[in-house]
């Protein structure tokens, strides 16, 4: 009973490691989000109200080397006069900057966990959701301090905003997100359309599961990995390609351990490294193989370097490149198209 | 022991004297390589933590490694003690530690000793198996018997042996022993102090140095006749304590300033070492350029792209960089340069101090090339002024020039921990985009101050130039244009200037018969110096200057009260009476050039180039003989 | 576009679905003398600018004094004209800073071969991500026909009128002496095609990209380039699928040569034998290490700076 044996090394004692092999973009997303809010509080400061302030504004920039030898008041006098900001402008302001202060110190957010019997999917848009607030708070900013702000049109940007509303560079900024489920959870084909800009999601499982589940994942521009070693995630961090991890508790012979990086070739056989692969089940006669066969199949297939004199011409369909559609005859041309009607989701 | 060749009567009775002082000297002095620098280093440490005023001061030489035994090569350290906050590194040493009789003749022809000092001399070379050695210790006591020094031998290498096999790895913190049992320090700050000096060392090693401590405390116990009691003060905030340099390099990271580049020169290259060894940590680069006029350029680049970048140099290394300062204003791009005087010109004298930079900081650029010069005068202020230049600079978009000196760079000194705070760092740049209608130089016609344009920001584009240009930051083919852009970048400066607060006169406001002015880094000796004629009677205040250009408002008026002003600084000035010299001809010292121009008074100098920092007692002399109507 | 820019303007940057036409570019009139090889070089840029859609906001021109130097002027970008010879330093500190931006240098031969050379020299080896352009046309131009060191030997100019004493100084073999060089280019303003294709290449390589443009400056040195450009078998185009490729150059230009760029003695070989004008990429390494990536600003905020420093303050602490 590998999975009992297992339960002093839990999920818990994984979600720790794999939040740090995330940190590069952790830190990449709560930088960003603080450099934003201090800017932001210069501008609120350097604007907001009376010539009092901003005398005193002067004193504290200034430093106390300038006690006594520079005047705070005259100082701010010869800055240059800043447009006051509206009282509804200031509003606005307020309200995301204590939306991104809130997330630029936060650390819980970035681990979900999804309750027994409940859906990956739902659970990661919920999450990723959630996060948007800084993007919608972001928005609202730039939008308030150009004076375009529409409380009619844009006060939603100063709550939840989905996944689906980010733009390219909020989706490169994207919070990297762990998730801890229970094997029977995990039916991650449904998290393709998170896999974009630099999403890194690290799905953390206690237990057995099928043996390639994130097989399907596989594209031509997305960085998948399913391993027992939280090093193995470094390279999903850094990698800049959408990512997707299956870390399991421990090694078992019965769960495939691959890596497939969209950086380490043009054709999938080059990209994808398989470190292990589990036997295949006997199936007895008359008897229908397992669904999860398939996704072993599937890797098996992906890995496969073709022999080019017998299927002339795939070489190039297989690695990926745009813009044909290759004849549907032979196996190797149907992945070919398959991995081809998932390239809008990678965007390698 | 051995009993002293020179000097009064022997310590026979070991009856201990005990002498109770507010404020001494010492000095350690040694070949180079023997580690007297770390031992005085630590004795400077455990005595600011028992709350003593401290002001160090290292003895460079200014080879690497010049000859050993040699008087010219003589390296170390002063350690000035206070009972109160010590500003200076003030006269002559009243004790002294000198790991050979050379290096100790070279202080003595210095006239760093003072006639009455202690010497604790190590008496190995007396009777070395060399003969010329010999000889030449027998010369050096001939010569160091015209002072009533007391020196007493000790045999250092001889006790030291007893613990290490190489000696000269390990007198050092025999000596450190020897202070602290003098002193009366407290034994178990200075194990700790050799704890972390030697942090990251083999645990032998900092055992090994502790046991030569306890040696030569128990030697210093077993054999000397005397020792101080030095008060001490209370200590209200909790105190760091760092040389100017240091203070510097964390006063950089304070301000948020993100890229130093630079080209190593002394004495400004430890500000490089400390920030390659911190500052990248809080994520600034240092960048080491190929010459200093390409530090220059890489940090006005910086700086031009939004980010605060700031260049350190010496004098060599300010003069390359005159040809991108004029840029820097002309193009109204903001930079902090900081320049740590040495003395000059060429290359003068590397690791000593000179305040002779003041002009060729001011002026030093071809064309009207008007800019902020400032002055931190204590090492406290070395660590401060770094944010409000950088805050200068932007807000003025102009070049401010920090001028420190070896003496702060190297003084290390005990000042309150600085208590950070986010304000003090820039914002990030702004990339906003710019308003249409809004012009790269849209000149304030009240202040000249515009607002300034970072690569980024649509609707922004623009070339800038160091052609004069106008307002769009067009080449201005009309000269009316070139009056006005000059006009709007003076303005600028009176601005600032009109923020300024007069000085605060230390003595008399009211005025009285002398004024001293001084700048920089002479201010602790200027203000001890005033204090005792003051206390003798004399009729004499002093007015300290931070920031050179533009001067603060006020000093006619306050110069104007007194009978005579004079200006005290590091730097080359005729002597009166000297062949040729008249009122007329006189080259004076180069902030009474200044004054002079700037106020219309008769401002006199009297200033010095010796290649060290001034000593209170020879300013309370010049006060003295410079005092009208003559208090002599 | 660099996580360590705050989220407020990416998200700015992000929202624009701008297309830039040639025009975005062009600033003011170029004011140099008609016939002037720096007016192909200014359209070539333009040109490139167009087809990689850059940004006007994020690219940046930077060059120093010389006739070639008034380049980002007539540019719609953001420029930076700064001092004769020390382009390349300002350039360095823009792009260490602010890895983001499009950094572009222009240079001309007194500019860079001469007054700037120490930097020349240290930009190659610091292999900084930019394009850095060496308008080259023997001779100084903005100051009236003085001998530059690119001047061939005997040429007469107002500063040594009776030719120049030295053997010209040759840019290509100086630069791919350079440790660390990591992309070395010729081509020639009055081939436009090659121009704008070694122009194209130079900013696609990841490092410093250093382009020798052969120019004409008709007002002072009309005959230079004359039979050069009368005679194309005076110039031999290198080729290689690794190269630059210009399609049907051939035609005009049939004194051809097979050349691999990742071959660094022959590129020597090649810069060195100065008896037929070579047009291609010599060298181009993308595996050297750029000095801005090694270098690269940290991302701290105010408040975390404050917090290594008080750390930093324990060691000082009394
Ligand atoms: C420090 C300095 N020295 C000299 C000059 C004068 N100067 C301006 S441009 C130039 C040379 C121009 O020749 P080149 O760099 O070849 O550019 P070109 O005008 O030919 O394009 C000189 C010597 C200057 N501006 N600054
Ligand atoms: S002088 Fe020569 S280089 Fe200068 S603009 Fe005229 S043709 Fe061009």
């Amino acid at each position: 009973m590998p999975s009992d044996t297992s339960s002093g090394n839990g999920v818990g004692g994984v979600v720790a490691p794999a939040l740090e092999a995330l940190a590069a973009r952790l830190d990449a997303f709560h930088s960003a989000v603080a450099t934003a809010e201090e800017e932001l509080r210069s501008f609120v400061a350097h604007r907001r109200g009376a010539s009092e302030y901003r005398a005193e504004q002067a004193l504290v920039e200034l430093g106390p080397f300038a006690v006594g030898k520079i005047a705070p008041d005259r100082f701010a006098s010869i800055l240059l006069d800043l447009e006051e900001l509206t009282g509804e402008a200031e509003q606005v302001l307020d309200r995301a900057e204590y939306i991104l202060s809130a997330f630029a110190t936060e650390r819980d957010m970035h681990v979900v966990t999804v309750e027994p019997g409940g859906d990956l999917r739902d659970a990661v848009r919920e999450a990723f959701t959630q996060m948007g607030q800084v993007f919608g708070a972001a928005r609202a900013v730039e939008l308030a301090r150009a004076g375009l702000f529409d409380p009619d049109q844009h006060n939603r940007f100063l709550s939840a905003l989905p996944f689906r509303k980010w733009n390219r560079a909020e989706r490169q900024l994207a919070p990297p997100l762990v998730v801890e489920l229970d094997p029977d959870d995990l039916l991650p084909t449904g998290l393709g359309e998170f896999l974009d800009g630099q999403v890194k999601i690290v799905l953390v499982v206690r237990g057995m599961t099928t043996p390639a589940p994130l097989a399907r994942l596989i594209t031509p521009g997305t960085y998948v990995v399913q391993t027992a070693d939280p090093a193995d995630l470094t390279g999903l961090a850094v990698s800049p390609h959408p990512g997707i991890a299956l870390l399991f508790d421990q090694e078992r012979s019965e769960q495939a351990r691959f890596l497939h990086d969209p950086e380490a070739g043009a054709s999938p056989w080059e990209r994808l490294t398989i470190r292990h692969l589990p036997d295949r089940p006997e199936v007895g006669r008359g008897r229908r193989p397992p669904r999860w066969l398939e996704e072993l199949e599937h890797l098996e297939m992906l890995a496969r370097r073709p022999s080019t004199d017998t299927l002339p011409g795939t070489a190039s369909a297989l690695a990926g490149e745009a813009g044909t559609a290759p004849a549907q005859t032979a196996p190797v041309d149907q992945l070919a198209a398959w991995l081809l009607s998932q390239t809008n989701v990678g965007g390698g | 022991m051995k009993l002293p060749t020179v000097g009064v009567e022997t310590p026979t009775d070991r009856e201990v004297s005990v002498r109770r002082v507010t404020d001494i000297s010492v000095e350690i002095v040694s070949d180079s390589g023997e580690g007297a620098q770390k031992c005085g280093q630590i004795f400077g440490s455990v005595s600011a933590k028992m709350g003593n005023g401290v002001w160090t001061v290292e003895i460079i030489p200014a080879e690497v490694e010049p000859p050993p035994r040699n008087p010219a090569g003589a390296s170390g350290i002063r350690i000035r003690l206070g009972d109160r906050e010590v500003t200076n590194w003030g006269d002559e040493t009243d004790v002294a530690v000198a790991f050979n009789e050379q290096a100790l003749l070279g202080r003595h022809r210095l006239n760093a000793l003072a006639p009455n000092a202690t010497i604790l001399l190590e008496s190995m070379w007396a009777t070395h198996p060399d003969p010329s050695v010999r000889k030449q210790w027998e010369e050096a006591m001939e010569e160091l018997s015209d002072r009533e020094y007391r020196i007493i031998e000790v045999p250092m290498e001889e006790q030291c042996l007893t613990v290490v096999d190489n000696p000269r790895r390990g007198k050092n913190m025999f000596v450190l022993g020897l202070l602290s049992w003098i002193f009366d320090r407290d034994l178990e700050r200075a194990r700790d102090q050799i704890g972390h000096a030697f942090r990251g060392k083999k645990a032998e090693i900092t055992e090994r140095n502790v046991q030569l401590l306890e040696l030569g405390y128990a030697w210093g116990a077993e054999h000397l006749d005397f020792r101080y009691e030095i008060g001490t003060l209370e200590a209200s905030a909790p105190m760091v304590v760092m040389n100017g340099n240091e203070a510097v390099a964390l006063g950089a990271v304070a301000a948020g300033l993100e890229l130093a580049a630079m080209y190593p020169i002394t004495p400004a290259t430890s500000v490089s070492h400390m920030l390659g060894e911190v500052f990248e940590r809080y994520g600034g680069v240092v960048h080491q350029a190929e010459d200093e006029i390409a530090a220059a350029g890489v940090a006005i680049g910086a700086s031009y792209a939004g980010r605060c970048a700031f260049t350190i140099t010496s004098g060599p290394g300010l003069a390359l960089k005159t040809e991108f300062l004029g840029l820097a204003v002309m193009a109204e791009i903001p930079l902090v340069v900081v320049d740590v005087q040495r003395g000059g010109p060429s290359t003068g004298l590397p690791t000593k101090v000179e305040q002779s930079d003041l002009l060729a900081a001011m002026f030093g650029q071809p064309g009207d090339a008007p800019h902020v010069v400032l002055a931190p005068a204590t090492i406290e202020e070395c660590f401060h002024v770094m944010t409000t230049a950088r805050r200068i600079a932007e807000a003025l978009r102009t070049v401010v020039v920090v001028l420190s000196d070896a003496n702060l760079a190297t003084g290390v000194a005990p000042f309150p921990r600085p208590a950070l705070s986010p304000e003090w760092q820039a914002a990030p740049p702004d990339q906003r985009p710019i308003p249409e209608g809004v012009k790269p130089y849209d000149w304030d016609p009240r202040t000249g101050v515009s607002r300034r344009f970072i690569p980024g920001q649509a609707g922004g584009e623009h070339t800038l130039t160091g052609l004069a240009h106008d307002e769009r930051s067009k080449v201005a083919y009309d000269s009316a244009i070139n009056e006005r852009s000059s006009t709007m970048r003076s303005r600028k400066l009176l601005a600032f200037q009109h923020t300024l607060i007069a000085p605060e006169v230390n003595g008399d406001a009211g005025g009285g018969d002398l004024l001293v002015v001084g700048w920089g880094s002479t201010r602790g000796a200027i203000e001890e110096a005033v204090a005792r004629a003051r206390a003798q009677g004399m009729s004499v205040s002093s007015l300290h200057l931070t920031f050179l250009s533009p001067l603060p408002p006020g000093l006619k008026e306050i110069f104007g009260r007194f009978r005579k002003v004079m200006t005290v600084e590091i730097n080359y000035s005729d002597k009166k009476g000297d062949p040729f010299v008249t009122d007329h001809n006189r080259r004076r010292g180069q902030l009474s050039w200044l004054l002079r121009a700037t106020t219309l008074v008769d401002v006199d100098c009297w200033t010095r180039v010796l290649g060290e920092p001034l000593r209170p007692g020879r300013i309370l002399q010049a006060i003295r003989e410079n005092m009208p109507g003559g208090t002599r | 576009m660099s996580d360590s820019c705050s989220l407020l303007h990416v998200l700015h940057e992000d929202e624009d679905d701008r297309h830039f036409e040639m025009g975005d570019y062009q600033g003011p009139t170029a004011r140099w003398c008609s016939g002037c090889g720096d007016h192909s070089v200014l359209a070539a840029a333009q040109r490139l600018l167009t087809d990689e859609q850059l940004k006007p906001e994020t690219t940046v021109f930077v060059s120093g004094i010389g006739c070639s130097s008034r380049f980002p002027h007539y540019m719609k970008t953001y420029g930076f004209h700064g001092i004769h010879g020390r382009a390349l330093p300002v350039a360095t500190g823009v792009k260490l800073t602010r890895p983001e931006l499009d950094v572009f240098v222009v240079m001309g031969d007194g500019d860079c071969v001469s007054i700037g050379a120490a930097h020349w020299i240290h930009a190659l080896r610091y292999n900084v991500d930019m394009v850095a352009l060496l308008l080259d046309n023997n001779i100084y131009g903005l100051t009236k026909k003085q001998t530059s060191p690119t001047t061939p030997q005997g040429y007469k100019s107002n500063t040594q009128p009776r030719g120049s004493y030295l053997p010209a100084m040759n840019p290509l073999e100086a630069t791919l002496g350079v440790t660390n060089a990591s992309f070395v280019a010729q081509t020639a303003e009055w081939v436009p095609a090659h121009l704008f294709a070694t122009l194209k290449a130079a900013h696609q390589h990841r490092g410093f990209s250093f382009v020798r443009i052969l120019q004409r400056c008709p007002h002072f040195t009309p005959d230079m380039y004359s039979e050069a450009v009368k005679k194309p078998a005076l110039v031999q185009v290198l080729t290689h699928p690794e190269g630059i490729r210009v399609e049907g150059l051939e035609q005009l230009y049939p004194n051809q040569v097979r050349h691999d760029p990742a071959d660094i003695h022959a590129a020597r070989e090649l810069a060195e034998d100065a008896s037929v004008i070579r047009l291609g990429l010599f060298f181009r390494d993308e595996s050297r290490p750029r000095y801005e990536e090694t270098r690269a600003l940290g991302k701290h905020t105010a408040r975390e700076k404050i917090d290594l420093l008080n750390e930093e303050f324990e060691r000082y602490a009394v």
